[in-house]
This record gives structure tokens, C-alpha cells and sequence, in this order.
């Protein structure tokens, strides 16, 4: 399995369990207070409750397809009014705000969590002065207060780390093949190898068909990753596939003349026209570019996206 | 002064506990007045154990920013806060359990993700076995059930970081510390320069270079030094090389040179360059960096995994009679 799908589904292991969880531990809490008499609160966690498993299950049939943040953007919103409105009631439902800062940081971007984090802290620290005693109030926003500079702090060490790390991903998770700045950088040392030992150095560019750019994201990216399967299937061992911005393939051929271009054109056009998979594979633009010690790894780009473009037109 | 700019994941979390430590100390105070003018010497008292508790955290921690040994510090201090919260928890139950909320994402900040979770799950035992006997069960499942939600949140959360971060490193090709390729891209590049050299009868070479007393350096000068001193290093390497060659970072002091098109003569006469070039250049703060070169050419037919071995081994054979040679000679 590739491991960007694998990350997806632990991803979405995680998240199912946990929604079955929770919902286990809110269904509990409805029990209680469905016990102490306190009717609107058992049927606010028993709705929770409710909506959490019916998101697990929705989770669980859509499978590994992208599924979209929104249900637990709403969820979140909702948690956010229930405390804030809730805690004018019951003393018992401020213990869930000290989830809201997690949860905020977790599931969006650190600036925009940023914001809502600050526009709920003020709602928030404003009801605990109006709603709670003194005896309380200090002891409720220390906690708070802790609650939030954690998760602030743990947001800004993975964004960090993740800023860091994608810097140095030459790697496109979708296809698993290098992307176009580790193209610069081997087109640029084969360049040189080229020059130096007075050898061919070709470039066969691949477009991706036109037809697919109008698929929803993950059918998409199904079908690049295909592509560039067959892509590597046709390869001898030390050519080099690349996704490049543009989404078309770029395959650096070493030591080669027309024979290998040929031959791998050739390889490709079987494989991909025994493939009934997916539709537009059998018309595949292609173009084969031979580098000129004149060139530059830009120009190289340019020129093999340019006759791509010229082919479809 | 705490710049955060230009450092690293791990030059980053010392620094930020050293900060967030000291302004929880800095509340706690204000927690201190209160209880005091409210007449909770109880709280007061465990208060004002626990500011020093963070303060001491806070210093131990910048002062030892860049080494490793700053991470022990937090057990303690984490031991210390459930302790007594876990005391003050049946004399002082409302207010307790609202300090008990805090202790999931404190311990996930500050713990390796594995402790952190086991020292949560043994937390909210022994909370729910004090609640039990101090408190009602209805009290007890209802605070207990909220806190493990909290515990599995936090856990999530932190989980699935560590997943993405796993997941980004996975498809690194670079070493994030040194700027040269990583582990992952070596096996990579090292079968595709074996399977070019075979095709067009071409020999490939290796240069392996390890640091010696590594660990000496960074206890000696701490980690920040050491990873200023890295990609300078690299690049220095990168000067001695052709622009066909590529270098990879191994293990934290092993750096490999793969040379494609290199026959054995012309290894030997750059490892005997790389090891004049690195003696020569000052590299401060280090008085020295002595390091041990060993160059190999491919046999014929010898796939990576053999290349390898053999490079390692001719290193391995290389240090150990230096280390004789040193002891020889003092």
C-alpha cells in the first residue's frame, strides 16, 4: 500500500474510533444527568452523542474517500456555543471548555485557529466573570489559561516541523515520484554529466489527458497515480520519473539516443492501450526532448511543457 | 534572546517550556492571592510548592536547551503537580478537578507521547479511586468520564501530528539538519548509479567520512553548535566535489560520497584531499575536527547492500587503528 493511503487510513482509523468513543463517554453522561433530573443536558449529550456516531458511520462507509472537514467544523461550533451558553446553567459543562482550545488548534490552520481561539478565550473569560463566583472564577481561567497555552505551543512546534519538513519533500506523495524541484536539481547534475562525458541526454514529457481535469480531486489523483505506475513500469533502472507543477510527467532518460526514446515510447503506448482502466489513456500526448549544451533546466521545462500544450491545440 | 525563526523542532520545545513554565509560575502567583484572600491555606500552601517546582524547571531546561538532558526534568515536575492535586482533591473537590483538566495537554507537551499516555491513564485511576471514596459514584463516573475524554483527545491530537510528521519525513529526500541527501534517497540513488555503471560499463565509487567523538562535540559545545557546524560541513564537502557526485548523511556522524564515474585511483586521491582539506580548515568553536575517510570502488557485480557493508567495514577497520595508534602513541 502506498503511504500516503496508509496514512489516510490510520487517519481514518483514528478518527472513527475516537468518534465511537466519545460518543460512548457523552452517552454516559447523559445517563447521569438524565439521573439527576437534569433533562435539556442528558438530551444535549445524547444528541452529541447521536451526531458523533452517525459521523463515525459516515466515516466508515465513505471509506478512504476525501471526506470533507465541514461535519467537524460544525461539530466544533456547536461544542463552542454548548459551553458557552451551557455553563450559565450547569457548573458541570465548564469542563468542556477546556477541550475547545485542542480541538480548535487540531482542526484548522494555526493563524485562522489563532482568531477563533482569541474570539472564544474573550467570550469565554467574559462569561466566567459574569456567570461564576469568586471562589471559583480564578481556579476555572487558570486552567483555561493552561489549556490554551499548551496547545498553542504544541500548534506552533508542529507547524514548525511541518514547515521544516515540507521543504525538504522532493517527493509527491500522490504518484510517489520526485517533484519538479528534484527535477532542478538531477536535471542540473545530469546536465553536467551530459557535458562531460559527451553523452545524450533526453527527456521524454508526458501530458496528462485533458479529459481528467474535470474529475472530482480523488479520482484524480487515482488516475495520476496510475499514470505514473505504467510510467515506472517502462523505465530501465536509472531513469527518473517526476510529477511536475503542471501535473504532466517528465522522464529524465540518461545515456540514451532514439532507440531507447523510441523503445520506451513504445512500452508505454502498449501498456497503456492493454489498460481499459481508466478512459483517455490511449491518447496520451507525449514529446521527447533532447537537452543542448546551450540550455538551462528552466528552458528545458518550458520548451517540453510548450510542445505539450502545442499538441493539444 | 529566544529567536524562533531559525530553529529546529527540537532547539524550539526547550525553549518554549522554559517560557511557558515560567509564565504558569507567574499565574500560579496570582492563584496564590486568591486562595489566600479567600482563606484556602490548603491551596496555598500546594501552590507555592509548585512555583518553584516550574521555576527550577523553567532555568534547569534554558540552561540545558541545547543538550539532551533537559527532558528528564519533566518528570519530576509532572509527578510532583498529580501529587498534589491528587492531596488536595477531597478537601477541595470543585475546585481540584478544574486543576486536573490542565494535566492532559500539560503532560503531552511536555512528555514523549508513549509516557505521557500511560502517566494520564494512571492518573485518571487513581483520580477516580479518590473521587469514589471522597465523593459519590454519580461524581466520580461523571468527572472521570470527562477527564479520559480529554486524555483520548489530547491523544488524538497528538498522535495524528506525529503521523503527518512521520508521513512528511517519509517522503524527505534530505537530511533536515545538514542539507545533504538523507538515508531514504541513498538506497535510491545508490542502485540507480549501480544499475547505470553496469549499463554503460562505468565504475562508481564511495567515500565514507565519519566525525570522530561525535558525542564528545555535543556534549563539549551542545547541539546547536553541532548543527550550525553541520551544513557548513557539508558544503564544504560539496567545494571538494564534482557536480555529478552526491552526499548523504547515514547515521548522525557517518556522511557518504557516492561518485559515479570514479575509478578506485581517483577515490583514493579524493579521500586523501577531503581528509587534508577538513584538517586544515578551523572550524569554531571546535579546536579540531578529526575525521576517518575510507574511499571503496564497486566489484564487479556487487549489488548496493555489499557496497555498503564493505564501506563501513574498511571505516570500522580504519577507526579502530586509529584508536591503537592513539593509544600508541601516548
Amino acid at each position: 500500500m502506498e503511504k500516503a493511503r496508509f496514512h489516510s487510513l490510520v487517519v481514518l482509523q483514528v478518527k472513527v474510533l475516537y468518534c465511537l468513543f466519545a460518543a460512548l463517554a457523552l452517552s454516559i453522561i447523559a445517563v447521569l444527568d438524565l439521573l439527576e433530573s437534569h433533562t435539556v443536558f442528558a438530551a444535549l449529550a445524547a444528541g452529541f452523542a447521536l451526531a458523533l456516531l452517525l459521523y463515525a458511520l459516515m466515516l466508515l462507509m465513505r471509506g478512504q474517500q476525501r471526506h470533507s472537514p465541514y461535519p467537524e467544523w460544525v461539530l466544533i461550533f456547536a461544542l463552542a456555543l454548548f459551553t458557552l451558553f451551557g455553563m450559565q446553567q450547569s457548573e458541570s459543562v465548564v469542563h468542556w471548555v477546556y477541550f475547545v482550545p485542542g480541538y480548535i488548534y487540531f482542526l484548522f490552520a494555526f493563524h485562522v485557529a489563532s482568531y477563533l481561539a482569541l474570539v472564544y478565550s474573550t467570550a469565554m473569560v467574559l462569561m466566567i466573570l459574569s456567570e461564576f463566583e469568586a471562589y471559583l472564577r480564578l481556579q476555572i481561567l487558570f486552567t483555561y489559561g493552561a489549556c490554551y497555552a499548551f496547545a498553542v505551543m504544541y500548534a506552533l512546534i508542529n507547524e514548525r516541523n511541518n514547515q521544516g519538513l515540507s521543504a525538504i519533500v522532493n517527493t509527491d506523495p500522490v504518484t510517489q515520484v520526485y517533484n519538479q524541484y528534484q527535477l532542478g536539481l538531477d536535471l542540473t547534475k545530469e546536465m553536467t554529466r551530459a557535458d562531460r562525458q559527451s553523452d545524450e541526454l533526453r527527456l521524454v514529457g508526458v501530458a496528462v489527458p485533458d479529459s481528467w481535469g474535470v474529475l472530482k480531486t480523488e479520482e484524480y489523483e487515482d488516475r495520476l497515480s496510475f499514470l505514473s505506475k505504467r510510467l515506472k513500469r517502462c523505465l530501465r533502472r536509472f531513469d527518473t520519473c517526476y510529477r511536475l507543477a503542471s501535473d504532466h510527467f517528465v522522464i529524465l532518460l540518461p545515456h540514451s539516443d532514439d532507440h531507447v526514446v523510441e523503445g520506451l515510447l513504445e512500452n508505454l503506448q502498449d501498456d497503456l492501450e492493454g489498460s481499459s482502466r481508466y478512459e483517455g489513456l490511449s491518447d496520451i500526448r507525449v514529446h521527447s526532448d533532447l537537452y543542448r549544451p546551450e540550455d538551462d533546466v528552466e528552458t528545458i521545462i518550458t520548451r517540453i511543457e510548450r510542445a505539450l500544450h502545442d499538441q493539444r491545440a | 534572546m529566544i529567536s524562533a525563526h531559525n530553529l529546529p523542532q527540537e532547539q524550539l520545545l526547550p525553549r518554549l517550556q522554559a517560557v511557558v513554565y515560567s509564565l504558569v509560575a507567574l499565574a500560579l502567583c496570582l492563584l496564590i492571592y486568591d486562595h489566600y484572600r479567600q482563606g484556602l491555606y490548603g491551596l496555598v500552601l500546594s501552590n507555592a510548592v509548585s512555583i518553584p517546582a516550574f521555576l527550577f524547571s523553567a532555568v534547569y531546561i534554558y540552561i540545558n536547551r541545547d543538550r539532551d538532558a533537559f527532558l528528564w526534568v519533566n518528570y519530576p515536575l509532572v509527578a510532583a503537580l498529580a501529587g498534589l492535586a491528587l492531596f488536595q482533591l477531597p478537601a477541595y473537590p470543585d475546585l481540584m478537578i478544574h486543576y486536573m483538566f490542565a494535566i492532559p495537554m500539560f503532560t503531552y507537551f511536555c512528555l514523549p507521547m508513549n509516557h505521557a499516555t500511560v502517566y494520564n491513564l494512571v492518573f485518571a485511576v487513581a483520580m477516580a479511586g479518590v473521587l469514589w471514596v471522597s465523593e459519590d459514584v454519580n461524581t466520580m463516573l461523571r468527572y472521570t468520564t470527562n477527564f479520559t475524554l480529554l486524555v483520548l483527545s489530547t491523544w488524538c491530537y497528538a498522535y495524528l501530528t506525529l503521523l503527518k510528521g512521520a508521513s512528511l519525513q517519509r517522503l524527505a529526500l534530505t537530511d533536515q539538519v545538514s542539507g545533504a541527501y538523507n538515508r531514504e534517497h541513498f538506497y535510491h540513488l545508490l542502485e540507480r548509479e549501480l544499475a547505470r555503471g553496469q549499463a554503460t560499463r562505468q565504475s562508481v565509487s564511495m567515500i565514507g567520512i565519519v566525525l570522530d567523538d561525535y558525542r564528545q562535540l555535543i556534549d563539549l559545545h551542545g547541539n546547536r553548535a553541532v548543527v550550525q557546524f553541520l551544513p557548513r560541513f557539508v558544503k564544504r564537502l560539496r567545494q571538494l566535489i564534482r557536480g555529478e557526485d552526491d552526499i548523504f548523511r547515514l547515521q548522525d556522524d557517518l556522511i557518504v560520497l557516492v561518485l559515479p564515474n570514479c575509478g578506485e585511483e581517483g577515490a583514493i586521491v579524493l579521500q586523501e584531499r577531503i581528509k587534508r582539506k577538513i584538517q586544515e580548515q578551523s572550524w569554531r568553536p571546535f579546536a579540531e575536527v578529526s575525521v576517518n575517510v575510507s574511499a571503496v570502488t564497486r566489484n564487479h557485480d556487487e549489488d548496493g547492500e555489499a557496497f555498503e557493508k564493505r564501506l563501513l567495514a574498511r571505516l570500522n577497520k580504519q577507526q579502530r587503528t586509529s584508536r591503537q595508534l592513539a593509544a600508541f602513541s601516548d
